[in-house]
């Protein structure tokens, strides 16, 4: 009833959403918050994916994925403490102190 | 035992000089300068005596084994080595020992000129490069030395450089030299050319390129025509002679030795060296013959309106040069050589009185400001009288049998395309004129009064010599330099002896002719006519003309009619305008080669170098350079999302075609 | 009812995806309401996993995602005090913003259109099982454990080296040395309305 498919589907909706809130929004948070989104975007296809083949490796991909999101996050959210402490505003669009 | 003479030596003393003069001479004094030199220069004459002497003793030639090896490239082998025959060994006697004379001049006339070491350097060198070239065993080493006489008499006529206009002589005689020079070479390779065609080993030393006379004979006229541009050159022909009367710049010993001696017979040399080439051409002799002849007559009109001595010298020169053509180009090579020996006495005696006239009169060389001189330098007024009648043809001089003997052979030659007779008539033609110049120079100089201010002018020698001579006080010149001027004079008068015509009373063999006969055997078939009444009569007739003309000139000049050189010039204005102006020749040759070549240089360093090679090319390089960096720099805007934005474009554009699929 | 709790759950989750990206409301901009918003999402993502019978990860989504990461997110933006931005000035987005828009709107449209192609599956359409051979022992956490202990070990054991540098590097970065990062106390205390230009009180700390 409920086949692959229709989990590929939702999983390409969420990483869509992801892609535009990355290269549109403004606020640094809020893009590092669209690159979890695509994150787990990913994350539902490999396990789908898994439970239609019977086997538990997409599982265990996902489990890593997830770890490695944590990660990324923690030291993104230093990064970002970082910005706010320079230059007082999270406007990805005016930190463009690296133009030309 | 004689052929145990170092040779050598005689070319390699005077390069011994020249190192020594050139590499130290700042610190020797004068004497020393100048005695090392001459001491460079007597050796060579003795040992030049001396091998006279051994080849006289029966010898055909000296030819000790070469120094060495110079290159060998595949089959093409040249060495160093030198060799004495007859017609070197006058060479090399003419050569040391005018050459001896002059640096005894030298001495004297060039006390005080800051660059007198410099000076016997150059000299010296000059002798090394005239040297080699009469003596080196193959046209290799000629050529060396053809190459290096002409670089001296660059260094030499633009000794004072600091005249712009004795620079520029020196560049045009150098400059005109390598026109001939490239004629030379063109000759040279179509020799290699025709040896290796025929398999013959590639060997240019002479005595080779004797034995294998005949596979030239298709080749000749060509070989020949391409090796007389050379001669052509080097020995002021037309239309190569510009050089020479600009060469006056530079001192008058220069003058006299390289210009009218020496320097200017490497092309008769050459002809005669390469005689077997030139008899199988009588296409290539009979141009020669008409280029000498011709010559003689044009540059012999020049002379008869020049103001300044050297350069009524220098254009006789050149007149005298063709004479010396026409005889070798009808094969009387013993007559054309007979006159480059008594043209070098007698022309290096003149060239040598008037540095002695200019020396005397504070460097003025405007005849028309000397005169009466006579009484003043008795010596030099006496030897250039003697000279000048050499030159003119006065019977039982030198000049007179040389000359007679040209003109003869000319009209009784059977081998030039061109009539005998035609040839007789331009030589005998010049003759008149060179009469006539001369004695109007020996007239204007010498006799007369004095035309010349009391105050010491600046003459076109710019020396840096300083005057100790009083004003208005003109006296004979010092013994060193009178000293040459008896010796040459008495060559002059004498020198007849050594060729003495077969007609004069008690049938005596010409002597030079018969000292020759071994180096000309390949012109042995040329025929002449043999008629001795003939050869009488026409000599009568040049010789009445020539004594005509020097007395219409006497009179002109330092007679009666002294109103008539204006009156002439007045009645005949273009044709006198034409001619003082050296019929334009110069002029010529400015408007038609050196402006489209200087312009054309123009536009090769301004719009090709400056603007391609160097805007385009070079600058233009970094400048595309400079801008991509520029437009690249455009991208980074340092707006991170817009980064990302990129980065996506390009995953799209990969999910798109895998979409695609 | 299998079909209507996944419909449930995904237009659920797809919606508060939206929410993070596109604020349905003026005043919900700031990013603490994307904040939610992305908790909720995760929330019915957790869900959908358990509809996949991925219990182990369903549960570890909601602690470690939803429970751990956003509460992250959550800390941050209630450390830097952020409010709204730019709500006076409403930039009008650039030619870049719009290109990656549409290549977002095109890529989900096209990777959807591959998705849902028949074709898509039909290579591996002989692997694919309805129903679980063994739903009692699947994705739960004894057989992910078996499997990470032995077939994963390597990336197990270089995860745990990776968590450790991302906690030495985030404790680094966010570390605040005064000598070089000067914050004028008084500034963090303001709140918004006192930053742009309201005047503060008398007294007022």
């Amino acid at each position: 009833m409920i086949g692959l498919t229709h989990y590929l589907v939702v999983s390409a909706l969420l990483f869509g959403i992801g892609t535009l809130g990355v290269l549109v929004r403004r606020n640094a948070l809020v893009v590092f918050m669209c690159i979890e989104l695509m994150l787990n975007a990913v994350n539902m296809s490999f396990i789908a994916f898994s439970r239609f083949r019977g086997g538990m490796d997409g599982h265990v991909v996902a489990f890593f994925v997830m770890a490695v999101a944590a990660a990324e996050a923690a030291v993104g959210l230093a990064l970002i403490l970082h910005l706010f402490r320079t230059r007082q505003s999270l406007n990805v669009d005016e930190a463009n102190l690296m133009r030309h | 035992m004689e052929t145990q003479i170092p040779i050598h030596l005689i070319v390699l003393l005077p390069l011994l000089g020249a190192a020594i003069n050139g590499l130290f001479g700042r610190r020797f004094s004068e004497g020393t300068i100048a005695g090392i030199a001459c001491l460079a220069t007597f050796i060579p004459f003795m040992l030049s005596v001396q091998a006279f002497l051994a080849l006289q003793g029966g010898l055909e030639r000296i030819a000790p084994a070469p120094l060495f090896t110079w290159f060998a490239s595949g089959g093409f082998k040249v060495e160093l080595g030198f060799v004495i025959d007859h017609l070197t060994s006058i060479f090399t006697l003419v050569v040391t020992g005018i050459g001896f004379l002059i640096h005894l001049y030298s001495a004297k006339y060039m006390e005080g000129d800051e660059g007198f070491y410099k000076f016997f350097a150059y000299l010296n060198l000059f002798l090394f490069s005239m040297l080699m070239l009469i003596m080196g065993e193959n046209l290799i080493l000629m050529f060396v030395g053809w190459e290096g006489v002409g670089l001296c008499s660059y260094l030499l006529i633009g000794f004072w450089y600091q005249e712009n206009a004795n620079a520029d002589a020196g560049k045009k005689a150098f400059i005109t030299n390598r026109v001939g020079d490239f004629g030379f070479l063109l000759g040279i390779f179509f020799i290699l050319y025709a040896l290796a065609e025929t398999g013959k080993p590639m060997s240019l030393s002479f005595t080779d390129l004797q034995a294998n006379a005949g596979v030239f004979a298709g080749l000749a006229t060509t070989i020949c025509l391409l090796l007389f541009v050379g001669a052509a050159g080097k020995s002021a022909q037309v239309p190569l002679y510009v050089w020479l009367p600009d060469a006056m710049a530079g001192p008058t010993p220069v003058s006299a030795l390289i210009h009218a001696a020496t320097m200017v017979t490497a092309g008769i040399y050459m002809v005669a060296r390469l005689n077997f080439l030139f008899v199988q051409s009588p296409m290539a002799m009979t141009v020669v013959a008409c280029v000498g002849a011709f010559t003689a007559l044009f540059a012999a009109t020049m002379g008869f309106l020049q103001n300044d001595i050297k350069k009524v010298l220098a254009y006789s020169t050149v007149s005298q040069l063709g004479y010396m053509f026409m005889g070798v180009g009808v094969g009387a090579f013993g007559a054309g050589l007979f006159h480059v020996v008594t043209h070098a006495f007698f022309k290096a005696c003149l060239f040598l009185g008037s540095g002695s006239v200019i020396y005397a009169l504070h460097h003025e060389q405007d005849i028309r400001k000397m005169g009466g001189l006579f009484k003043k330098m008795p010596i030099t007024a006496w030897t250039f009288l003697l000279s000048t009648m050499a030159i003119a043809g006065f019977p039982l001089f030198s000049g007179f049998f040389s000359k007679d003997e040209i003109l003869w052979k000319a009209f009784a030659n059977q081998t030039t395309l061109v009539p005998g007779w035609a040839l007789w008539s331009v030589g005998v033609l010049a003759a008149v004129c060179t009469a006539f110049y001369m004695v109007r120079v020996f007239c204007l100089t010498f006799l007369g009064e004095y035309r010349g201010g009391h105050n010491d002018h600046h003459g076109h020698d710019s020396h840096g010599h300083d005057d100790h001579h009083g004003h208005g006080e003109i006296h004979e010149t010092p013994g060193f330099m009178t000293a040459p001027l008896i010796i040459l004079a008495v060559g002059a008068v004498f020198g007849g002896l050594a060729g003495l015509p077969h007609w004069m009373p008690g049938h005596p063999t010409n002597w030079f002719e018969h000292w020759l006969s071994p180096v000309f055997t390949a012109a042995e078939p040329l025929k002449f006519l043999d008629n001795t009444s003939l050869e009488l009569a026409l000599m009568a007739v040049s010789v009445s003309l020539c004594a005509l003309s020097a007395g219409v000139a006497y009179y002109m000049y330092a007679g009666g009619g002294q109103h008539l050189p204006a009156q002439l010039a007045a009645r005949m204005k273009p044709l006198y305008t034409l001619v003082y102006n050296k019929y334009w020749v110069d002029e010529l040759y400015q408007a038609v080669i050196v402006s489209p070549i200087k312009a054309f240089s123009r536009f090769c360093w301004r719009v090709i170098d400056d603007g391609l090679i160097d805007g385009a090319l070079v600058n233009g390089t970094a400048g595309v350079v400079n801008l991509s960096g520029r437009l690249v720099r455009l991208f980074t805007s340092g707006d991170v999302q817009r980064y990302a934005t990129v980065l996506f474009v390009g995953v799209w554009v990969l999910l798109v075609f895998w979409l695609a699929r | 009812m299998e079909a209507f709790l996944f419909y449930l759950f995904s237009t659920a989750a797809v919606l508060s995806a939206l929410a993070v990206v596109l604020p349905p409301h003026p005043k919900a901009r700031a990013p603490i309401h994307s904040a939610v918003a992305m908790v909720l999402c995760f929330f019915f993502v957790a869900a959908l996993y358990a509809m996949l019978s991925a219990h182990l990860l369903a549960v570890l989504q909601v602690l470690v995602y939803a429970g751990a990461i956003m509460v992250l997110f959550t800390f941050v933006i209630m450390l830097l005090n952020l409010q709204q931005d730019n709500v006076d000035k409403p930039e009008p987005p650039g030619f870049f913003k719009m290109l990656g828009g549409l290549m977002a709107l095109t890529t989900t449209w096209g990777l959807i259109t591959k998705f849902t192609a028949d074709e898509f599956l039909a290579p591996i359409s002989a692997q694919l099982v309805e129903k679980l051979a063994d739903p009692l022992h699947y994705g739960n956490l004894q057989d992910i454990g078996r499997l990470l202990f032995s077939k994963y070990l390597l990336p197990f054991e270089l995860t745990s080296v990776l968590l450790l540098t991302a906690m030495i590097g985030a404790v680094i970065v966010a570390k605040r040395d005064p000598k070089t990062t000067w914050i004028p106390e008084a500034v963090k205390q303001l709140t918004y309305r006192e930053r742009h230009g309201k005047r503060v009180e008398k007294g007022a700390p």
